[in-house]
């Protein structure tokens, strides 16, 4: 399974529960939008992300970083992110259509891959989604019930 | 039976769902980009397919009975300035294997910077591809990506697809995500010349297609039309005055000789080939060592003002590529190169030493995992072509000659 289609099943799965896709971006999409940092002068791109999914559903925001694989420094980069607000300006614009009070940061990947490496990083981040082989989607971790 | 190569399922899927594809017997593979980049993978891409990688990997090939008929690139990225010609590798490598080209691009992207704007499409890019057709004999033909330049050129702001950069996608979404809109006449025009030659490929055969391909009334029309565009978007100028020609230098051979000189002693003197050429194109790379937008470049400046026939061989002048700006010294008839950013030969040596560690040719059979044992099998035939990162391969395949402040690489024959 590639990261191209873990994340079109969640964006399927997302769509059909009533989500409002904000963006997305997989490996070449070229569809994704760029979330800068505050930077110091002359800092220009460095450290720039682009989240694989945004999602909003009422008052709650959904962030995704999907891979095809476990990767932890995907699980280190969404725990930065639960963190840290270095990028709230950015996301702010990103958001300032929707009426957002919670955002949440999470990880997508194959379900077979959510091995006890990503059992045990669940305290680094706020949910684990993943796909099964026949593109379903199972809630493996959340710390609340967003996508109740 | 067609097999589709891809980089991104979706645009394969929309290609193969948006054309007569859809009603023939097609199978789809992912691409491995390079040994380099995909090593697990990349030794399982059939030879023929393999030879059009060889610089660059392209986002579409459609393959029909083990033979690649068309290749198709897409790009949202805003093609100003000197990064339009950034993928023209791939363009070249595919004319090269006298396979046809596709090339999908954006005529403007917006950018918000003190106020929202377009970036435009630099027209070199329009010039260069009809050159390349003509030299290969074989369609490099360019279509928009459609965007919402044209509705609203003078008001960006108001562009409805403004947060998506004025691009306009595909309605469907998720299972066309990132493609461009099958409604817009640029996609239609493309789809209907993929169409064509689909038509062509079945009609006369793998063999002969080929020569139906240049005389195709759908791929005349897109060809006038880029001609077109690029009179009305090149106001006049000349592309030699357009970006990235603008960053070269015609010098007499004989100054390249003189500085090369340094390197000749009793025992070796500069070889033949590039005495054969009385001039010399020096493409000034004033970067750090890397490779976009330089070896895109590199190609195009080679298909522009360098090439005379299909292969590396066939120059009417050299083709140099120089990190750091060269300053001619006519009284000594020679030139100096001048790096601000001090660019070391060193850079290049180190990266090519580096590309050696996914070498499996010093292993011994014993050491070789057995999935490794196709992919040495690979490398010997090869050597380290496909194992080296893009711009090494490029510019090691392309350039006559590299120039750097503290060394210099050149070919003899």
């Amino acid at each position: 399974m590639t990261e191209e289609q873990v994340t079109k099943a969640i964006l399927s799965y997302l769509i059909t529960n009533g989500w409002h896709i904000v963006c997305f971006d997989f490996p070449q999409s070229g569809t994704g939008r760029v979330l800068h940092p505050y930077l110091a002068v002359g800092e220009k791109n460095k450290g720039s992300i682009i989240p694989d999914i945004v999602a909003v559903k009422g008052t709650i925001c959904v962030f995704f970083e999907n891979k095809d694989r476990f990767y932890f420094p995907d699980y280190e980069k969404v725990n930065y992110l639960i963190n840290n607000d270095d990028y709230l300006k950015d996301i702010n614009l990103l958001l300032s259509q929707y009426q957002v009070s919670d955002i949440y940061y999470g990880i997508g990947l194959p379900a077979n891959k959510h091995s006890v490496k990503s059992q045990q990083s669940t305290h680094l981040v706020d949910f684990i989604v993943g796909v099964s082989d026949e593109m379903s989607i199972t809630i493996l971790y959340s710390k609340e019930q967003i996508f109740e | 039976m067609y097999r589709i190569w891809y980089s991104t399922e979706s645009f394969a899927d929309f290609i193969i769902d948006k054309t007569s594809l859809s009603n023939k017997e097609v199978v789809k593979k992912k691409l491995a980009e390079s040994d380099a980049k995909a090593p697990d993978d990349f030794y399982k891409i059939p030879d023929h397919i393999r030879k059009i990688l060889y610089l660059d990997c392209a986002d579409i090939i459609v393959e029909k009975d083990n033979n690649p008929i068309l290749c198709i690139e897409e790009t949202k990225e805003a093609g100003t300035g000197h990064n339009v010609t950034q993928r023209f590798s791939r363009i070249m490598a595919a004319l090269e294997n006298k396979v046809p080209v596709i090339y999908i691009q954006p005529e403007g992207v917006i950018v918000k910077r003190s106020k929202y704007g377009w970036d435009n499409l630099n027209p070199f890019l329009l010039s260069v591809m009809d050159r390349a057709s003509n030299l290969y004999n074989m369609p490099a033909l360019f279509y928009y990506f459609p965007s919402d330049i044209e509705q609203y050129r003078a008001n960006p702001a108001d562009a409805p697809h403004r947060d998506k950069k004025g691009i306009v996608y595909d309605e469907e979404s998720i299972r066309y995500a990132g493609c461009p809109d099958s409604k817009n006449i640029s996609t239609i025009n493309m789809l209907a010349v993929i169409d064509e030659i689909i038509n062509l490929v079945e009609k006369y055969g793998i063999a002969d297609y080929k020569s139906h391909l240049m005389g195709n009334r759908k791929i005349q029309e897109q060809r006038a039309f880029m001609n077109s565009e690029f009179v009305l978007k090149s106001n006049g100028r000349n592309p030699k005055a357009m970006s990235p020609a603008t960053k070269t230098i015609t010098v007499p051979t004989n100054y390249l000789l003189n500085y090369l000189s340094q390197h000749e002693n009793a025992n070796y003197s500069i070889g033949e080939l590039l005495r054969q050429r009385e001039e010399t194109v020096i493409y000034q790379a004033d970067s750090t060592f890397r490779g976009d937008p330089y070896a895109g470049n590199l190609s195009a400046i080679d298909c522009f003002m360098c090439r005379t026939g299909t292969t590396f061989e066939d120059r009417d002048c050299n083709l140099v590529l120089a990190f750091g700006e060269i300053i001619v010294d006519h009284d000594s008839e020679t030139i100096k190169l001048v790096s601000k950013n001090h660019v070391s030969i060193n850079d290049m040596f180190h990266q090519v030493q580096n590309s050696s560690s996914k070498n499996l040719l010093v292993k011994n059979y014993k050491e070789l995992r057995n999935n490794e044992i196709p992919r040495y099998f690979m490398q010997v035939r090869y050597g380290s072509v496909y194992s080296k990162n893009k711009h090494i391969r490029v510019y090691s395949h392309l350039a006559d000659a590299i120039l750097f402040e503290d060394g210099s690489l050149w070919r003899d024959a």
